[in-house]
């Protein structure tokens, strides 16, 4: 078996969706006019300090990474390591084709451009163009199938929110792309509710959430992102159950996973990423390793349902 | 990288030298405006919250830096280096994590990543007092659950003589006892005599097991190094004997041991001991084997018990039978003169016999004071054989290994719910022949 640790790097927090965020964001971005909070430097550096702790899956994200000036050389110094897995997630508003051939030119095991998208409404909670996603995800899939080898597999990906406005065709959604040969993986919308009248997005009822799972577990599209879908279905299953008596689960964040925040500061994992509180430190101050000798031992608290990334990690991490 | 290289032309991309990307960089530009930018860009990062007279000194200082490094830069250029991608060597934790039970999986994966993070999170232990070098992994006899033998003894299974040499270098001039055993018989080695020879130069006691089929003539060159001699012996009639240990010749061997037991007199060596291993179809010989012992002078035997590969408990539904066995040879031994040192415990339970030899419960204090250094180097707990991997002696060397994430990761569980299923009603004996080691340790006798 292997031991995966992954790094989720938001490289910056300048969002093109600034004006028009996603209908299921909260996070507070910056406009494409700031200036990035991060330098070059210390995500280089930092990249290779979490090398050198092993980990060896790298999630790129943001805000909006594709708008950096830089985006091109984010991923330089991994960028010949055979060993390592980085994916670099976009909205796919702004098509950066330099970008994405730094990522499908590097050595990695799997480098992966992975285009957020729920579904093909024209008026959806991404506030995005479905037919110019589908364009773009054909576009570098040939990409990528260019670059790709037995030793390098490039792809692109589709990363799918459940929500309640695609909980009923997101299955749908999948098999398209599947017949295209372009995984989609999924997550529930985060975080999500149980309640017996749901009105917002991210509210179902207990049945929704059953016929959630059911869809899931139902999917078959022979890519590699069932298995990790199955596990959407596991922790879903698992809060479904839990529901009014949370438990308590050892959980490896900051262990399995951790969290690099635009500003520098490192969490345990991505529900504590968005509580400035629950920083370990700062890698603009620190090096990586510093600030990671505080995290000597599993976290232990209440299972929620923002702690799907963690559960994920937990069991790909020891091979399950 | 220095913040004057941020942003420089690179020229002659990709020579290459000393396994390194070198890249030549040409002198940044000189001049009023890279100055300027270069005192914004620093004073807004790194200096912004300074009082207004810090942050004139701080313009002076570093108007000053940038002429010092623009003179210092030379008229030829420099050499950089794109630095190396290191990371840890994760492959032999991956390997020892792939024997555990799922569920104590992520119990091991977090503690090994706690201390991949935090080396300092458990204390070093100072090095080992024991240490058992595996001269060879493969056998001339194919005994009943065992398998070393099954194919014949293969070439390419004993430790190299050279590398017995440089390993012993590094760990045992502070060792209070050296063993010789392993998975094989270490008599088979082709430069046994010199193996024997190169360990002469380190002090502390010697330890060997044998299944008694190497010449004579060797037994006695080790009586007279003062070798505890072990022998595995599971049985007292031919036939059984036989059957559990394909490939011994029973007759011959008891007239070994009456030799060996006499040597061991005549030079005053430590008695040799004989090592019964208990399971089902030999319990009722263990009786047998004791008078067998005394006839052919040794005056000491352990019985250590079987353990399958899943580690079942296959004394559960015996254990009463096997504790009359047990009872009753206490008093046999105790007739005949023959010390007889039995197990802590069958299975979960303390045995708390006469005979039962004392385990502390809790941790073990073996992954601590015990190493196993195995034929092709890799370095193990203790001598019970634990697949468990701490390290290499040729790719990361004793010392390293010793203290390293992964050794610190298995002493972590050691005694606790959980351990290493290896460990796991583990039946190390702490045999007589140790204390005889120590009395020969101390120049006393027995």
């Amino acid at each position: 078996m292997k031991i995966h640790r992954w790094l989720d790097f938001k490289i910056t927090n300048r969002c093109n969706n600034y004006d028009n965020k996603c209908g299921y964001c909260d996070v507070p971005v910056d406009s494409p006019a700031c200036a990035e909070s991060i330098d070059l430097e210390t995500i280089h550096r930092t990249l290779l300090d979490a090398r050198a702790l092993g980990f060896d899956t790298f999630y790129m994200l943001g805000g909006e990474p594709s708008i950096r000036k830089d985006a091109h050389r984010l991923i330089e110094p991994i960028s010949g390591d055979p060993d390592v897995n980085i994916t670099i997630i976009t909205n796919g508003k702004v098509v950066n084709e330099s970008m994405y051939n730094s990522l499908f030119d590097t050595a990695a095991a799997r480098a992966c451009v992975q285009i957020s998208m729920d579904s093909f409404e024209k008026n959806n909670l991404k506030r995005a163009n479905p037919d110019n996603l589908l364009r773009l995800a054909e576009n570098i899939k040939r990409e990528a199938v260019r670059a790709y080898s037995d030793r390098h597999v490039c792809e692109v990906e589709i990363h799918c929110v459940i929500s309640r406005e695609n909980m009923n065709s997101f299955d749908e959604f999948i098999r398209y792309f599947a017949d295209k040969q372009i995984p989609v993986s999924l997550a529930m919308v985060c975080p999500w509710k149980i309640v017996d009248e749901p009105v917002s997005y991210n509210e179902f009822t207990r049945d929704e959430v059953k016929k959630v799972i059911s869809a899931i577990r139902n999917l078959k599209s022979g890519l590699d992102t069932d298995n990790f879908n199955r596990l959407v279905a596991d922790f879903a299953e698992m809060n479904l159950n839990n529901v009014k008596s949370c438990v308590s689960r050892e959980c490896g964040a900051g262990l399995t996973h951790l969290v690099i925040n635009s500003d520098g500061n490192v969490y345990k994992c991505m529900a504590d990423s968005f509580d400035k509180g629950k920083s370990l430190g700062n890698i603009k101050e620190q090096r990586l390793h510093v600030v990671l000798k505080t995290v000597d031992s599993a976290s232990v608290c209440p299972c929620k349902t923002e702690c799907f990334d963690g559960f994920a990690w937990d069991k790909i991490a020891v091979g399950i | 990288m220095s913040h004057l290289m941020r942003g420089r032309n690179e020229k002659n991309t990709g020579i290459t030298g000393n396994g390194l990307k070198w890249n030549l960089m040409e002198p940044p530009a000189a001049g009023f405006a890279v100055l300027m930018k270069d005192l914004l860009y620093t004073g807004k990062t790194k200096f912004g919250k300074l009082g207004s007279g810090d942050l004139f000194k701080f313009i002076i200082l570093r108007v000053l830096q940038n002429i010092a490094y623009r003179i210092g830069y030379g008229k030829q250029g420099i050499k950089i280096a794109v630095p190396p991608v290191c990371h840890p060597d994760l492959s032999i934790m991956e390997s020892n994590l792939s024997p555990l039970p799922e569920g104590h999986r992520k119990h091991w994966v977090f503690e090994f990543l706690s201390v991949l993070n935090n080396p300092d999170k458990r204390i070093e232990v100072p090095a080992p007092k024991s240490v058992i070098f595996e001269l060879s992994n493969t056998c001339n006899y194919n005994c009943h659950g065992c398998g070393i033998g099954g194919n014949g003894i293969k070439n390419d299974r004993f430790m190299k003589l050279e590398n017995l040499k440089k390993w012993a270098e590094s760990l045992c001039g502070f060792v209070d006892i050296i063993r010789i055993n392993g998975l094989g018989e270490a008599t088979l080695h082709p430069d046994f005599n010199e193996c024997v020879r190169a360990l002469d130069v380190y002090p502390g006691a010697r330890e060997i097991i044998t299944n008694l089929s190497a010449d004579l003539e060797i037994y006695r060159m080790l009586l007279k190094r003062n070798y505890v001699m072990i022998v595995s012996w599971d049985a007292c009639s031919a036939e059984l004997m036989h059957k559990l240990r394909k490939g011994s010749d029973f007759w011959p061997m008891v007239k070994k041991l009456k030799a060996i037991s006499k040597a061991a007199r005549d030079f005053g060596s430590p008695d040799p001991v004989l090592l019964f291993t208990l399971r089902k179809e030999n319990m009722h010989e263990l009786e047998g084997t004791i008078r067998l012992a005394a006839e052919c002078g040794m005056r000491a035997l352990t019985v250590n018990i079987f353990k399958y590969n899943d580690n079942r408990d296959w004394t559960a539904e015996i254990r009463r039978e096997i504790v009359e066995v047990m009872l009753a040879c206490e008093k046999t031994s105790s007739k005949l003169g023959v010390k007889l040192s039995l197990p802590s415990h069958l299975g979960g339970d303390p045995l708390g016999l006469n005979a039962s030899c004392k385990k502390a419960r809790g941790k073990c204090a073996l992954s601590a004071t015990e190493v196993v250094v195995r034929y092709n180097g890799d370095i193990t707990p203790c001598n019970m054989m634990n697949p468990y991997v701490y390290g290499n002696m040729e790719e990361r060397g004793f010392s390293r290994s010793w203290n390293d994430t992964e050794a610190k990761t298995f002493r972590h569980f050691s005694g606790t719910q959980q351990a290493h299923p290896f460990c796991k009603d583990c039946y190390y004996v702490d045999v007589s022949n140790r204390m005889q080691a120590d009395i020969v340790k101390t120049g006393g006798a027995l």
